[in-house]
C-alpha cells in the first residue's frame, strides 16, 4: 500500500478517529502547555560554554553579584529634609523585610567619611551615618556631592535625586552547580564522557534550569512587590525602577503581553480577512483549527520537553501562523479552482485531487523553509540554536495538522457551494501576469536596479541597539533608564578585570636580592605575604590614569575602582599613601568596610584589580564593539599592559558578543543558506534553469529587506536579526508553489504567454491571499510597547510584499525572458 | 588600622643596654617597657610640641636599627649600581622616611597588652626573629615580628613584619618597581637628601 493510499484511508475512512486523536492531543498539549515558560535572563542569551559566560559567572562569584535593583528617589522636598528621609527609610526597611534581598545601600547608611575629619586608625569606630541624629546635614550634603564613592552613583550631581541599591543574594548553590557543569563540559570537549558522567551532566542541567526558573520567578515577585512599596512613596517622591533584574522581568511581561494580546488579536485579525476573501465560514474555520492545533501542540512540546522561549524565538508563533495559514490558504484555492475545473466531480474526489496535487509542493515548501530555518542550528547562540530546532519542530506540527485536519474536516461537512466565477483576487492576478507580459525586461531591470540602490543599505546595517531602544519612551523602563543614565551614573555594567603580568607567575628566583630575602628571613613554615602586586604607589598610579581615562569616555558613566579606594583613603590620611601603607590598610581594615570598598575592586592577594563602570544605554553614539576595542587598545599601548592581563566582561560584553554573533550566524551564513536552497530546488524541480530562476526572487527578497532595513536605520538586533531567514523562508515558499504550478501547467501547454496567465490566475491567487492576510494581520504588532515586536511585524509586512512581488513579477518575467526547457 | 601601637616596641629597644649582651627578646621586651612610661610622661609634650616625637624616635629607637643592612637590602642589586654617595643619601633619607612613619603612629598609641612569642631562628645567617602580640579590646590583634642581627654585641632590627608584612619586602618591591620603570638616577633625584 502505498504512502498516499494510507494517508487517503486516514483522512476519508478513518476521519473522526482521526479528529478524536488530534483533540485528545491537543488536550495533552494544552496541559502540558502549563508548563511553557519564558527565559529573557541575560544569560539565556549566550551558549552555555561561552568562555566569557563562564568567566562573567567567575567575576560575579568572586567580586560580588551585578543583581540589584535600583529605584530613584527624586522627593518633592529638598532631598535631606525630614519628609524624604523618613520616606527613604520607610522604603528601605521595607525592601529588607524581602527574603531574597541581602542588602540595601542608601544614603541613609552609608559612612560620612570623606569630609567628617576622621583618620584612617578611626575607622574601627562607630562611623557616622544619615542615621545617626547628631550628623549635621550640610555635612552630609557636602559628603554627596564630593566623595567619589557616593557622587553620581548613590546622590545625582545635582543632589535632587537618589538611589536606594536592593542588592540580591547571591545562590551559591547555583554557582557550584555551574562549576560542576563547567567541569563535566571541559571534560567532554577532551574525550566521550561515561555513563555516570553523562547522567550527572544531566542531572546538572535539570537543576540548574530548575534553579533559574525558580530564580526569575522570585524576582518577578519580588520586582512586583517593590512596584507595591513603590506606590506606598509616590505622595512623597518620584520614583522609577531600574537594574537588570528589572528590565529582564519586564521584558518577559512585554512579550508574554505580546503573545497573548497580539497572538490573539493577529488570529481574529486573520479570521476576519479569511471571511472577506472566501465568503464562507469553513474557509474560516478550517484555517483557523489548523492554526490552533499547530499552536496549542507547539506550546504543549515546548513545556514537555522543558525548551523555553527566549527574546529571540518568541516570535516563533507569528512565524508559525504565517506557515500554517499558508498551507490552508493554499489548500482552499485548490479546493475552489478545482470545483470550478470538476463541476462534475464529487466533494471527496475533489478533497482527494487538491491533497494529491497540493502534498508535494507543500511538503518541499515546508522542507526548504526547514533548510532555512535549520542554518540557525549551526549557530554558536544557544537561543539561535533553540529557535532553529523550535521552528523545524513547528514546521512538520504545521505540516502534519493541515494535512489531517483540512481534509479531515472538510469530508465530514457537506459539500461547499460553488465559488463565484467572478473572482475579484483572479482578476488583480491577471493585471499582474498582464504587466509581466507586456515588459518582462522592464520589470527586470527595475528589480535590479531597486536591488542595487536599495540592497546598498545593506553596508549601513548596524549590529548595534541600546536597550533603551526595545522600548516605548512612555515605559517605566525607558524612563528609568533614562534617568539612572543621566543622574546616577549609567545603568549597563562593564567590568575590567586586569590580571598581573606574566613576571608574576615566574616562580624562578629573579636575583640574588630575592635569595637574600629569603636566606636572612625565611623558614620553610614561615608566614609571610608577598608583596602586594598592585598596592604600590607606581601600579597605583596606572589604576588612577585608567580610570581617568574611562570617566572622561561620553558613553561611560559611573567608575568605581581601588582607585577610587585609595583616594579617599589618603584624604583621611592627610598625606599620599606607601606601598607598605596601602597593604597594611588591606589587611588591617574592618571586614564589614572591606566588603563595600575593598573586596569588590580588589583580589584576596591584591594580584588582580576590578573597575566596576556603567555604561550609559541612551547615549546615541554607544557603539560597544568600538567601545571595547578603544578600551583594550588604550590598556595595550597607553597603559602598557600585555593582552592577556585584560579581560572586560559584563552584560555589556555578553550582549554585545551575542549580537556580534548573530551577525555572523545570520547575516555571513546567508549565502550559503540561499545555495543550500538552489541545490533543494535543483532536486525538488529537476531542472538546474528552473533552479536558478527559483533562486533568484529568494536573493531578491533578502537583499532588499536587508537594505531596507539599512536604510531605515532599523538595527539588527536580537529579534530583527532573524529577518532575513523569515524572508527567504517565505519567499521559498512563493516559488515552489508558483513553479511547481508552473510545470504542472506547461504539461498542458507549452506557451509561455499563456502559461504565466494560468499561473497567476490559479496558484497567484494563493500567494496574492497569503499575503494580503499575513500583511493587514501583523500590522497589528505595531501596537506593542516593545519595539523590537514592532520592527517585526513591519518588516514582516514588507518581506511578504517583496516575495510576492519577486514571484508574481520577477521570477514570471525571468520565465518569459528565459524561456527554460521543462521536461514534460 | 590600629599601626599605633606597632611602634611602641620600637621604643623598648631605646632603653639603655646594660653592660652585658642582653638577649634578644629582654631588648624588646625591656624597651616596650620603658617607651610606655616615656610616652605617658610626655603626653602633653607630644601634644603641644609636633617635632618632639621626631626628636624622641631619633633618639631612643633609630640607633637600634641597623639601616646600612636595611638600606641595602631593599634596593637589592640597585644598591651596587648607585655611587657611594649616593648610597649614604639613599640611606639617610630611608631613614627619615621611617622616622616619619612612626613618628606619626607613635601619637596615636593608647594602651594596650602585650605578649611575646618565644624567639626563633629564621633564615641561614643566625637572624632571629622576635614576635610581639598586641591586643585590643574590639580590635585585631596586631603582630609585630622583629627579625634581628646580632651586630658587633648588640642585638639590631633588620626588618619588620607587621601582620606578615615585611616592612623591607613592602619598600624593596615600591623601589625597585619605581627604579624599573623611571630609571635609577630620576629614583635618587625624587630623595631630598640626593638632590643635586
Amino acid at each position: 500500500m502505498r504512502l498516499f493510499d494510507i494517508y487517503k484511508y486516514l483522512v476519508f475512512q478513518r476521519s473522526r478517529s482521526v479528529l478524536v486523536g488530534v483533540v485528545l492531543l491537543c488536550i495533552a498539549a494544552g496541559y502540558q502547555s502549563l508548563n511553557f515558560e519564558l527565559d529573557a535572563s541575560g544569560e539565556s542569551l549566550v551558549l552555555e560554554n561561552d568562555e566569557s559566560l563562564s568567566y562573567y559567572r567567575q567575576v560575579r562569584e568572586d567580586y560580588g553579584t551585578d543583581e540589584y535593583l535600583l529605584i530613584t528617589y527624586a522627593p518633592y522636598t529638598d532631598l535631606l529634609s525630614e519628609e524624604s528621609l523618613t520616606g527613604i527609610r520607610t522604603l528601605r526597611d521595607q525592601l529588607l523585610q524581602l527574603e531574597s534581598v541581602e542588602k540595601v545601600n542608601s544614603i541613609l547608611d552609608v559612612p560620612i567619611i570623606y569630609n567628617a575629619n576622621v583618620k584612617l586608625s578611626e575607622l574601627t569606630n562607630g562611623l557616622r551615618t544619615l542615621d545617626s541624629n547628631e550628623l549635621d546635614k550640610d555635612l552630609a550634603k557636602l559628603e554627596f556631592s564630593t566623595n567619589p564613592f557616593y557622587r553620581e552613583m548613590l546622590v545625582s550631581v545635582d543632589g535632587s535625586t537618589t538611589a536606594l541599591q536592593a542588592i540580591f543574594k547571591t545562590n551559591k548553590e547555583q554557582f557550584d552547580l555551574l562549576n560542576q557543569r563547567k567541569q563535566l563540559n571541559e571534560i567532554a570537549a577532551q574525550r566521550t564522557l561515561d555513563a555516570k558522567e553523562s547522567a550527572t551532566l544531566e542531572t546538572l542541567r535539570q537543576k540548574i534550569a530548575h534553579n533559574n526558573s525558580l530564580t526569575l520567578e522570585s524576582r518577578s515577585k519580588d520586582i512586583e512587590a517593590v512596584r507595591q512599596m513603590m506606590n506606598g512613596e509616590r505622595q512623597r517622591a518620584k520614583m522609577y525602577l531600574g537594574g537588570i533584574p528589572m528590565i529582564t522581568a519586564d521584558m518577559i511581561e512585554f512579550i508574554k503581553h505580546d503573545l497573548q494580546v497580539f497572538g490573539i488579536g493577529v488570529l481574529l485579525f486573520l479570521i476576519a480577512i479569511l471571511a472577506l476573501f472566501f465568503h464562507r465560514i469553513r474557509w474560516v474555520l478550517l484555517p483557523l483549527f489548523c492554526c490552533t492545533a499547530t499552536a496549542l501542540f507547539m506550546f504543549g512540546f515546548l513545556g514537555f520537553a522543558g525548551w523555553k522561549i527566549t527574546v529571540i524565538s518568541s516570535n516563533f508563533m507569528s512565524i508559525l501562523l504565517i506557515i500554517t495559514l499558508s498551507l490552508s490558504v493554499h489548500l482552499i484555492v485548490r479546493f475552489r479552482d478545482l470545483q470550478l475545473e470538476q463541476p462534475d466531480s464529487s466533494h471527496r474526489q475533489i478533497i482527494e485531487d487538491t491533497m494529491s496535487s497540493m502534498l508535494k509542493p507543500c511538503f518541499f515548501t515546508i522542507m526548504t523553509t526547514i533548510v532555512a530555518f535549520g542554518s540557525l542550528v549551526v549557530s554558536n547562540i544557544r537561543p539561535i540554536i533553540d529557535f532553529g530546532w523550535v521552528m523545524i519542530v513547528g514546521l512538520l506540527a504545521a505540516f502534519v495538522f493541515s494535512f489531517l485536519l483540512f481534509p479531515t474536516l472538510l469530508n465530514l461537512l457537506k459539500a461547499a457551494k460553488m465559488p463565484a466565477a467572478h473572482d475579484f483576487t483572479r482578476h488583480v492576478t491577471l493585471k499582474i501576469a498582464q504587466v509581466v507580459r507586456h515588459s518582462p525586461r522592464g520589470i527586470i531591470v527595475i528589480c535590479v536596479l531597486f536591488s542595487l540602490g536599495i540592497g546598498f543599505g545593506m553596508t549601513r546595517l548596524k549590529v548595534e541597539n541600546r536597550f533603551i531602544d526595545n522600548f516605548r519612551s512612555s515605559t517605566e523602563i525607558y524612563q528609568g533608564m533614562t534617568i539612572i543614565d543621566q543622574q546616577l551614573g549609567g545603568t549597563t555594567p562593564l567590568e575590567i578585570i586586569i590580571d598581573p603580568d606574566s613576571s608574576y607567575y615566574d616562580t624562578t628566583p629573579a636575583g640574588d636580592e630575592e635569595d637574600e630575602f629569603d636566606a636572612l628571613f625565611m623558614d620553610e613554615d614561615e608566614q609571610e605575604s608577598e608583596p602586594s602586586y598592585w598596592l604600590n604607589p607606581t601600579r597605583i598610579e596606572s589604576i588612577h590614569a585608567i580610570q581617568k581615562y574611562l570617566e572622561d569616555n561620553p558613553v561611560i558613566g559611573k567608575v568605581l575602582s581601588i582607585g577610587t579606594v585609595v583616594k579617599i583613603a589618603e584624604r583621611l590620611n592627610g598625606a599620599p599613601l606607601d606601598g607598605f601603607e596601602l597593604a597594611l590598610i588591606h589587611k588591617r581594615i574592618p571586614s564589614d568596610i572591606a566588603a563595600d570598598l575593598i573586596t569588590p575592586y580588589l583580589s584576596e592577594d591584591a594580584s588582580e584589580v576590578r573597575f566596576s563602570a556603567r555604561v550609559i544605554e541612551s547615549d546615541h553614539s554607544l557603539n560597544r564593539k568600538q567601545l571595547l576595542e578603544d578600551i583594550n587598545d588604550f590598556l595595550v599601548n597607553d597603559i602598557g599592559l600585555e593582552p592577556e592581563q585584560i579581560h572586560i566582561t559584563g552584560m555589556l560584553v555578553l550582549y554585545n558578543n551575542m549580537l556580534q554573533s548573530l551577525f555572523r550566524s545570520q547575516i555571513l551564513t546567508l549565502a550559503a543558506v540561499l545555495f543550500a536552497i538552489f541545490l533543494t530546488f535543483v532536486v525538488l524541480f529537476r531542472n538546474v534553469t528552473l533552479a536558478l530562476l527559483g533562486i533568484v526572487p529568494n536573493i531578491f527578497s533578502a537583499v532588499m529587506i536587508l537594505g531596507i532595513m539599512g536604510w531605515l536605520r532599523i538595527p539588527l538586533d536580537m529579534m530583527t536579526i532573524t529577518i532575513a531567514s523569515i524572508t527567504i523562508g517565505i519567499a521559498v515558499d512563493d516559488t515552489i508553489h508558483y513553479i511547481h504550478r508552473l510545470k504542472h501547467e506547461y504539461a498542458l501547454n507549452q506557451d509561455y504567454e499563456s502559461l504565466i496567465d494560468r499561473c497567476h490566475s490559479s496558484i497567484g491567487k494563493a500567494m496574492y491571499y497569503t499575503s494580503v492576510a499575513i500583511i493587514f494581520g501583523f500590522a497589528i504588532l505595531s501596537l506593542s510597547n516593545f519595539i523590537p515586536t514592532i520592527n517585526f511585524g513591519l518588516m514582516t509586512g514588507i518581506a511578504m510584499i517583496l516575495a510576492l512581488a519577486g514571484d508574481l513579477l520577477l521570477l514570471p518575467a525571468l520565465v518569459l525572458i528565459i524561456k527554460p526547457k521543462i521536461k514534460i | 588600622m590600629k599601626l599605633r601601637s606597632l611602634f611602641i616596641s620600637l621604643l623598648l629597644i631605646t632603653l639603655p643596654v646594660s653592660a652585658e649582651v642582653q638577649t634578644e627578646e629582654s631588648v624588646i621586651k625591656e624597651t616596650t617597657t620603658a617607651v610606655l612610661v616615656q610616652l605617658n610622661e610626655n603626653r602633653d609634650r607630644l601634644k603641644n610640641e609636633p617635632g618632639y616625637i621626631k626628636q624622641l624616635v631619633n633618639a631612643l629607637i633609630i640607633p637600634h636599627f641597623d639601616f646600612e643592612l636595611m638600606s641595602e637590602l631593599v634596593l637589592g642589586s640597585y644598591w651596587q649600581k648607585f655611587e657611594q654617595p649616593q648610597q649614604s643619601c639613599f640611606a639617610s633619607d630611608f631613614r627619615n622616611l621611617l622616622v616619619e612613619r612612626y613618628a606619626y603612629i607613635l601619637l596615636s598609641y593608647d594602651d594596650q597588652n602585650i605578649s611575646y612569642a618565644a624567639s626563633k631562628y629564621i633564615g641561614n645567617k643566625g637572624y632571629k626573629l622576635v614576635t610581639q602580640t598586641i591586643s585590643r579590646e574590639g580590635a585585631k590583634p596586631l603582630t609585630i615580628g622583629y627579625a634581628m642581627e646580632l651586630k658587633d654585641g648588640e642585638w639590631k632590627v633588620v626588618d619588620l613584619i607587621i601582620d606578615e608584612i615585611s616592612l623591607l619586602r613592602s619598600y624593596s618591591g615600591m623601589f625597585q618597581s619605581w627604579i624599573h620603570t623611571q630609571g635609577r638616577d630620576y629614583f635618587i633625584d625624587n630623595f631630598s637628601e640626593c638632590e643635586l
